[in-house]
C-alpha cells in the first residue's frame, strides 16, 4: 500500500516537474526514443550536429555554451513583465522579461534572494507557497525540466535510483515497466553512470553527490525537456565534481540542443556556459546582455562587485613540468589515434579466420594504408 | 603565543573505512595551512582529529611541543578552536548573542563577573564587525555571513592558538565570503594565529593561505608553499585540481 502511496506522489511530482500539458507530451513522443546520436542527428526539429557545424562556422560568436542560433526563429519561452509577491505584498520580483530561443542558454546571476530561483520555479510553474504571481506574465510552447541544487534533496531517499529514473521514463514516455528501465538505464550510461547499476539498484545515500547530481539531470532529461532549468546544479558539489557536471551539461545541452535557463551565483560558471547574462539584485534586473560584453565591461558596481567576487588564481608557470605534462598528454592521445587507426584497419577482418592470416592480412592492410599516404 | 602543530602518522578508521591514512603533517606557528581536497577525502576528519573531536587509532599529534592525547586538559581544549561549515547548525538558535559567547568565556574562566563578561563580549563584537546592540539577538535575526561572524567571535573568544575552520565559507554567498575572508586575514594578523582552514575551493585557499596540502582518499598528496603549487603543482591531482576552477573570460577571449 505504501508503495503504491509513494508511486502515485511520484507520478504527481513527475507533473508537477514538466509543465507540459497533453498535447506537449505528445509532440515530445513524436520525437522518439532518446537514444543514439545518431538517431537524433535525424530528428527533423533538431539537428543538433548541423547546427554545430554552423557554429563552428560562424565567426562573430560571441560565446562558448551555445548553439548557433536562428535570430528569426520563435522564441519558445517569453517571460514578460514577471512581478511576483509575497502573500504580504512584499515584491519578491519585480519586471522581470526575458525571451529564449531553442538552443539558447541564459544565466541568470545574483546573490541569494535575488530572486534567481523564484523565477525560475514560475518558468516552471512550481512557485513555492506564499508567492504569487502579481503580474506579468510567462508563455511557453514547450516543455521543461528542473535540475535542482542539492541532489540528494531531490531524491527519494526510500527509492532505488533505476527505478525512480524508470517511473519517470515510464510516465512521460508512456511506455511499459520493462521498456521504461531499459530506456532509464540507457540514459544513465549517457550520463556516465556505473553500468553496475543494471545489475544492482543502489539507493541515493549509496552514491556520490555528484552521481546523485547525474542522476537528477537523468530523471530531468527522461521528460524529454526543450527548456532545461538549471538551480545552482553545482553549488553542493566540490571542484572536480562541478567540473564534471558543467562539462557533462554542456555536452548533453550540444548532443540533444535544448535550451537552458543557468542559475548560478558564480560568475565564471555562467560565462562557461550562457551566451546570455542577467544579473539580477533583490529582485530585479540590473544589467543584462551578452555574457563577454557583461563580464568585460559591467555598467554596474553589482556585476563589478561580482566579478570581483570570483576569487582569481594565479596564472599557472610555463614549465618543464607543463611541458611535460603536456608532452604526456600527447603521447597518450597519439597512442589512442593509433589505436583507433588500427582498429579501423582490422575492422574487415572480423570474419573467422586463422590467427596466421589474420596477423598477415592486418599487416598487409597496414602495408597499404603506408602506401596510400 | 601561538603555536606549531605537529602530526604524525596519524591515521584514523570509522569501522573497516580508513579516512585518514598515516598523514604527517608540520604547520609552523603563526601559518596557514590551506588543506584541499574533494568530498570524502579526509580533510574534516584531520581536523575533528586535531581538535580532539575523535581519538586517532594511530600517530602522535602535538601543539606547541606539548603532545595532544586522548584526554586533553581545560587549557588544551582552550588552544583549539573550531569554526563550522554551517552557522545555522554550530549555533544554538534558543541562546542570545550574549550566552553564546560568554558561555565559553565562563566555561574557560576567561573573566570574572558579570561587567568584565559583557565588556569582554562587546570587545569581540567590534573585533568581528557587529554592533553593539546584536548581544541580546538571536541568531535567526542575522543574516549567514552575521552569523558565522558570531562563530568566529565564539571561537577567538577564550583566545586560542590553533584556529580551525572547516569551509567557513561554503555556505555564504559570494560577496559575504569575500568580507569573512578579509575578516579571517585580519584576525589571523592581530592575534598571531596558527590557523588550519579547510576548503574545496581553490580561489579561497589562495585567498587565506601560506601552505597548502592537497589531500585524496584519506592520504596526504603534496604540501607546498602556497606560490609554488599554484605555480606548478607537482603532483597529477594537484593539476587536475587547478584545471578543474571555472575560469573568468577575459577581454582577449574565453580561457579555460
Amino acid at each position: 500500500m505504501n508503495s503504491r502511496k509513494s508511486v502515485e506522489w511520484r507520478k504527481k511530482a513527475g507533473i508537477r516537474a514538466e509543465q507540459g500539458d497533453a498535447a506537449k507530451g505528445d509532440k515530445l513522443q513524436s520525437l522518439g526514443r532518446l537514444e543514439p546520436l545518431e538517431q537524433l542527428e535525424s530528428l527533423e526539429p533538431r539537428e543538433p550536429l548541423e547546427r554545430l557545424e554552423q557554429l563552428e562556422s560562424r565567426e562573430s560568436l560571441q560565446s562558448v555554451g551555445t548553439l548557433a542560433l536562428n535570430v528569426n526563429e520563435q522564441p519558445i519561452l517569453v517571460v514578460d513583465g514577471l512581478t511576483l509577491e509575497s502573500s504580504s505584498g512584499q515584491k519578491l520580483v519585480e519586471g522581470m522579461s526575458f525571451t529564449l530561443r531553442r538552443g539558447e542558454s541564459i544565466g541568470l546571476v545574483g546573490e541569494s534572494g535575488s530572486g534567481k530561483s523564484l523565477t525560475l520555479r514560475a518558468v516552471l510553474g512550481l512557485l513555492p507557497r506564499g508567492v504569487q504571481l502579481a503580474a506579468g506574465a510567462v508563455q511557453h510552447t514547450v516543455s521543461s525540466a528542473m535540475v535542482f541544487q542539492d541532489p540528494r534533496g531531490a531524491l527519494d531517499p526510500l527509492c532505488p535510483v533505476v527505478k525512480q529514473v524508470a517511473e519517470v521514463v515510464r510516465y512521460r514516455q508512456k511506455k511499459g515497466r520493462r521498456e521504461a528501465r531499459a530506456e532509464a538505464l540507457k540514459l544513465l550510461g549517457l550520463l556516465g553512470l556505473p553500468e553496475s547499476l543494471a545489475r544492482e539498484d543502489r539507493y541515493p545515500n549509496q552514491l556520490s553527490g555528484g552521481q546523485c547530481q547525474r542522476i537528477v539531470i537523468a530523471i530531468a532529461l527522461a521528460c524529454r525537456p526543450d527548456i532545461l532549468l538549471c538551480d545552482e546544479p553545482t553549488t553542493a558539489l566540490d571542484v572536480t565534481m562541478q567540473r564534471q557536471i558543467i562539462d557533462l551539461i554542456a555536452t548533453l545541452q550540444q548532443e540533444l540542443g535544448f535550451a537552458m535557463i543557468f542559475v548560478t551565483h558564480n560568475l565564471a560558471i555562467a560565462a562557461e556556459m550562457c551566451s546570455r547574462l542577467i544579473v539580477m539584485k533583490q529582485g530585479r534586473v540590473v544589467e543584462e546582455g551578452l555574457a563577454l560584453d557583461v563580464l568585460t565591461q559591467p555598467n554596474d558596481p553589482y556585476t563589478q562587485m561580482l566579478i570581483e567576487a570570483v576569487l582569481p588564481l594565479p596564472e599557472r608557470a610555463e614549465t618543464d613540468a607543463g611541458a611535460e605534462v603536456e608532452k604526456e598528454a600527447n603521447e597518450r592521445s597519439g597512442a589512442e589515434g593509433q589505436r583507433i587507426a588500427h582498429a579501423e584497419e582490422s575492422m574487415p577482418n572480423t570474419v573467422k579466420k586463422s590467427r596466421m592470416e589474420d596477423l598477415k592480412e592486418d599487416s598487409e592492410s597496414q602495408a597499404e594504408g603506408g602506401s596510400k599516404s | 603565543m601561538s603555536a606549531e602543530l605537529q602530526m604524525e602518522q596519524v591515521k584514523v578508521r570509522y569501522g573497516g573505512f580508513t579516512a585518514l591514512n598515516h598523514v604527517t603533517l608540520h604547520v609552523p606557528a603563526r601559518t596557514t595551512l590551506g588543506l584541499v581536497g574533494e568530498s570524502g577525502s579526509g580533510k574534516s576528519t584531520l581536523a575533528r582529529a586535531v581538535a580532539g573531536l575523535l581519538v586517532p587509532d594511530e600517530g602522535r599529534m602535538s601543539l606547541g611541543g606539548r603532545p595532544l592525547e586522548k584526554r586533553r586538559s581545560r587549557e588544551q581544549r582552550k588552544q583549539i578552536q573550531m569554526i563550522f561549515q554551517n552557522p545555522d547548525a554550530s549555533l544554538n538558535p534558543r541562546h542570545s548573542v550574549r550566552r553564546i559567547l560568554s558561555e565559553a568565556l565562563r566555561f574557560h574562566n576567561m573573566t570574572r563577573g558579570r561587567v568584565q563578561t559583557e565588556q569582554r563580549c562587546l570587545e569581540l563584537l567590534e573585533r568581528v564587525r557587529l554592533s553593539a546592540d546584536s548581544l541580546d539577538k538571536y541568531p535567526h535575526e542575522f543574516s549567514g555571513g552575521q552569523r558565522q561572524r558570531i562563530a568566529i567571535a565564539r571561537a577567538l573568544s577564550v583566545e586560542p592558538e590553533l584556529l580551525i575552520a572547516d569551509e567557513p565559507t561554503s555556505a555564504l554567498d559570494v560577496s559575504v565570503q569575500r568580507s569573512v575572508l578579509e575578516l579571517f586575514r585580519e584576525i589571523r594578523e592581530e592575534l598571531n594565529l596558527t590557523v588550519l582552514f579547510i576548503s574545496h575551493d581553490l580561489g579561497v585557499i589562495h585567498a587565506v593561505s601560506d601552505t597548502v596540502a592537497v589531500m585524496r582518499q584519506g592520504e596526504l598528496l603534496e604540501l607546498a608553499p602556497k606560490e609554488a603549487f599554484f605555480a606548478q603543482p607537482q603532483t597529477n591531482y594537484g593539476r587536475e585540481l587547478l584545471a578543474a576552477v571555472p575560469k573568468m573570460p577575459t577581454a582577449s577571449g574565453l580561457v579555460r
